[in-house]
């Protein structure tokens, strides 16, 4: 019988509503587990996605992997609270950012994903092509009490990459990008990036930036020349990474650490 | 409406009785490797090796190509022990990975990429919300990058993609048939209607190296204006090394015979040239 270590697992810790109408879902990845790798030191990696809840509409910013559907499933309906979930923004293709929006639409059925929606109907042929919705960058929907903005990625994993934006929440969704504590300990699964032990180290604290490959062989400054423009358009005090905790304070003086390692280029793949 | 593809399930000899590629053909709009608009229609492919007593899948088509699947699995495979190696943990490659393995008869899984890959996939009969992975289920055999595995009178080479956009993408060359098989790499030969041969051979069949250059940075997005010299160098290396007869990606033609393999890798590599900066930034 082949050995049988679950990869995905979870923190008992989420969801947790990092702000008001902001959920944090998911779980992590042990890379400790993947085959072949049995024995090397266990670490975590976030696979996160975010639930916003508007007061007339909710969106869903990844659907989480797909291999953490058993946990993602009830953290939903307890986000959600009776609501349904209206919008799906998929960030990119990959399995653990679009990897359950077959069985989201399934269970939700008057959802629509939204985005670069390219490429899902070869995936989840049974989704009605009229609920795979283009949007393009800066294209919006109504939650009510806030717009969601679709915005073109900065930094992209796959071609089809899309960041979010919750106009109330002043909330960013860098998809793979930004993902502070990207490789953690066990311990401070779930926890918020402002929660976090004082002396905590990271494992690799400054892969957060920059998890893409072929940004070594790049000047990243273009890259951080858009960011800053696009937090002048869209003002920032909110980051909710698809591969990191959320980070709800000390915004200015993160991005600004960020944005130097970023322009520094010394730790991309 | 549900969607289908508009040729749901072909398959095509490579090397007759030996090597097949399975697949489907689907419009060329709405896919993300190709520009927004683009026209004419896609091959989506696997590939399959038959033994006397084992089958060997190479990747596994995204789901709308299961019924080509169903049909190889019927139609060639019947009984032998059935072997899957998958490019890349993406849904263009492990679409059908569940189908495959669930049909039991001794299935495993060749490995080398990332991530508990068991658990990316379901049983194909499980309703949407049920988990029923393959976990502690399919054995697994290494298939690391610079290692090989014989399996009968089959040599295959895994190893890192020469060029990729995935971290942990995997080529792998099959020797007796001398065919590399380039995951998202030299897919840029599409279809011009739907009927068209999915397996092109003429070497004037191929864009120019614009077009190409054009092409790649649709999924490679990250090559223009790179400084590179490592992975063009590379590139140039694993295409000189291996005597390929016939290049097979996931999508787009095969390409098949010398000329136009050798015409398709120096278009590649000028254009790979043309995409990236001699000089760092």
């Amino acid at each position: 019988m082949p050995a049988a270590f679950r990869t995905y697992i979870t923190s008992g810790r989420l969801p947790v509503e990092a702000a008001p109408g902001l959920h944090w879902l998911g779980g992590c990845s042990d890379s400790g587990t993947w085959p072949g790798r049995e024995g090397i030191r266990h670490t975590h990696e976030h696979c996160s996605s975010f639930l916003v809840v508007g007061s007339a509409k909710t969106v869903l910013i990844d659907t989480g992997h797909f291999a953490l559907w058993y946990a993602v499933e009830g953290q939903l309906e307890q986000a959600l609270g009776g609501r349904q979930v209206d919008y799906i923004l998929p960030s990119h293709q990959e399995i653990p950012h679009a990897g359950n929006l077959g069985r989201l639409m399934a269970k939700y059925p008057n959802s629509v994903a939204i985005g670069d929606v390219r490429d899902y109907h070869l995936f989840h042929p049974e989704i009605d092509r009229e609920r795979l919705v283009v949007m393009r960058d800066g294209e919006s929907v109504d939650l009510g009490d806030s717009e969601f903005v679709v915005l073109d990625a900065v930094w992209k994993d796959l071609t089809g990459s899309m960041w979010g934006y919750d106009t109330r929440l002043k909330a960013l969704f860098p998809a793979d990008g930004l993902g502070y504590v990207h490789d953690h300990e066990p311990a401070v699964c779930g926890l918020l990036a402002a929660d976090l032990p004082e002396d905590y180290q990271p494992y690799e604290q400054w892969r957060f930036a920059l998890p893409f490959i072929g940004m070594k062989f790049q000047s990243t400054l273009p890259g951080v020349r858009r960011y800053r423009e696009l937090l002048e358009k869209h003002p920032v005090e909110i980051i909710c990474s698809a591969h990191g905790a959320p980070m709800t304070t000390d915004i200015a003086e993160f991005t600004e650490i960020m944005l130097g390692v970023i322009a520094e280029n010394r730790s991309s793949m | 409406m549900p969607y289908a593809p508009t040729r749901s399930s072909d398959i095509t000899p490579l090397v007759p009785g030996l090597l097949y590629r399975i697949g489907s053909v689907v419009p060329a709009d709405h896919l993300s490797w190709l520009p927004w608009g683009a026209t004419g229609y896609e091959p989506l492919n696997c590939y399959l090796y038959l033994l006397p007593d084992t089958a060997v899948f190479i990747d596994t088509c995204p789901a709308i190509s299961a019924p080509a699947v169903r049909q190889a699995l019927a139609e060639l495979v019947g009984d032998r022990q059935l072997l899957v190696f998958p490019t890349r943990n993406e849904a263009e490659c492990v679409g059908n990975l569940g189908l495959l393995l669930a049909r039991g008869r001794d299935a495993r899984l060749l490995f080398g990429g990332g991530g508990g890959i068991l658990e990316w996939i379901n049983h194909p009969d499980a309703p949407p919300g049920i988990t029923d992975n393959f976990l502690g289920v399919t054995p697994i055999d290494p298939a690391a990058n610079g290692t090989s595995t014989e399996i009968g009178s089959l040599h295959f080479d895994w190893m890192d993609a020469a060029v990729k956009e995935m971290f942990l993408t995997q080529w792998a060359y099959e020797r007796t048939t001398k065919t590399l098989f380039t995951s998202d790499f030299f897919g840029w030969q599409h279809l011009a209607a739907a009927g068209d041969p999915v397996l092109h051979t003429a070497a004037d069949s191929s864009p120019d190296a614009a077009v190409i250059a054009g092409e790649i940075v649709n999924r490679i997005n990250w090559l223009p204006g790179a400084y590179c010299p490592d992975v063009l160098a590379r590139f140039a290396s694993v295409m000189s090394e291996y005597d390929v007869e016939i290049i097979a990606p996931v999508h787009g033609a095969v390409l098949a015979g010398r000329e136009l393999v050798a015409r398709s890798v120096d278009l590649a590599n000028a254009a790979l040239a043309a995409l990236t900066s001699p000089v760092p930034a």
